[in-house]
């Protein structure tokens, strides 16, 4: 009889815990467009592409009926690269980096770019941590370290599609 | 009145001159020094430092062995805790990250350096004098670290 009680409480504790615990069970999917450039003339080996984002994701939730407290997290899901004609098969990857000015950098996603490929989809890292502080700071920086096999004289430019999941639970 | 109207006219061209002259705060301050190129004491790889909005970074340009001897190809961040970001080439690789200057302590804080050879992140303080640096990196308590020196590594210009 008391084992039946103990195994009673230990199942309701455990319920309990389980229904507060802020897991998500709702996503929505937000996307960032943005072109990161680096000026040139560049040199053969790691440039800096960035782009300087105010990203909306606050009127995107607000527009959805989501509060910011219902949100558990934001991961990226996709991210993928387009490359111009011109900068075609000087290539070799891509290292993609979101920070902000209060929360660290931290890598996203990356590819090694084969040849005559003017679309690359980067694999996106499985360890993500603070998007949704980045995201939500307003001002925030994507970075993309793109390796070169040559000198380029020009600009590179790699216009980027991220797309990021709003995990959030009901209210 | 004249004379008022001159000295309004005199101050603003000053204050015109003078905001067409000066430079941002992290120039005058000395935070911008630390930018360049350096070398670690073991002399294994050259870090270029950058400044991306109003924190610098550190990026490995160059490996005096860029091959990994057991594989014959670039060496990969292969320590990385993240499976997927395993095949992230170590030359072009961020091991200096997210310093801010203090013009207070001329120290660059806040940031962390990874070591690529056993995938380790530590906490990271930076201090320059005489173009030299000394990294000091540490885990938890700063007096318990290690310190590094880094030279200036300086680049002649192509004519």
């Amino acid at each position: 009889m008391k084992l039946l009680q103990t195994s009673i409480l230990c199942f309701s504790l455990l319920s309990l815990i389980v229904a507060c615990s802020p897991e998500a069970n709702n996503s929505k999917e937000f996307t960032i467009n943005t072109v990161l450039t680096a000026s040139g003339p560049l040199f053969e080996g790691s440039n800096t592409c960035q782009a300087e984002i105010s990203s909306n994701i606050a009127e995107y939730i607000k527009e959805n009926g989501i509060t910011k407290e219902q949100i558990v997290d934001v991961t990226l899901t996709s991210a993928s690269a387009t490359i111009d004609t011109s900068n075609l098969n000087i290539l070799e990857s891509i290292n993609l980096q979101v920070f902000s000015d209060n929360f660290p950098m931290q890598n996203v996603a990356f590819a090694n770019v084969g040849d005559n490929n003017d679309k690359v989809d980067l694999e996106v890292a499985d360890v993500q941590e603070q998007l949704k502080a980045i995201l939500f700071e307003g001002k925030s920086y994507i970075i993309a370290d793109a390796t070169i096999k040559e000198d380029l004289d020009d600009d590179l430019n790699l216009n980027m599609e991220l797309v990021f999941s709003i995990n959030y639970h009901k209210k | 009145m004249k004379k008022i109207i001159t000295l309004i006219g005199t101050l603003a061209l000053l204050f015109t001159i003078s905001s067409f002259t000066s430079n941002p705060a992290s120039v005058q301050d000395g935070g911008d020094d630390i930018m360049g190129l350096w070398e670690p004491s073991n002399g294994k790889a050259r870090v270029k430092i950058e400044k991306i909005g109003s924190k610098y970074y550190g990026k490995i340009v160059w490996l005096r062995e860029p091959l990994d001897p057991a594989t014959q190809k670039p060496k990969v961040d292969k320590n990385n805790e993240d499976e997927k970001m395993r095949n992230v080439p170590l030359r072009g690789y961020r091991m200096l990250k997210d310093f801010v200057y203090d013009a207070e302590s001329k120290e660059w804080s806040g940031g962390t350096i990874y070591d690529p050879e056993s995938g380790s992140l530590y906490s990271c303080v930076v201090t320059m004098e005489n173009d030299v640096l000394d990294i000091r990196g540490y885990v938890g308590v700063k007096a318990l670290g290690r310190t590094d020196t880094w030279k200036r590594i300086k680049i002649k210009k192509k004519n």
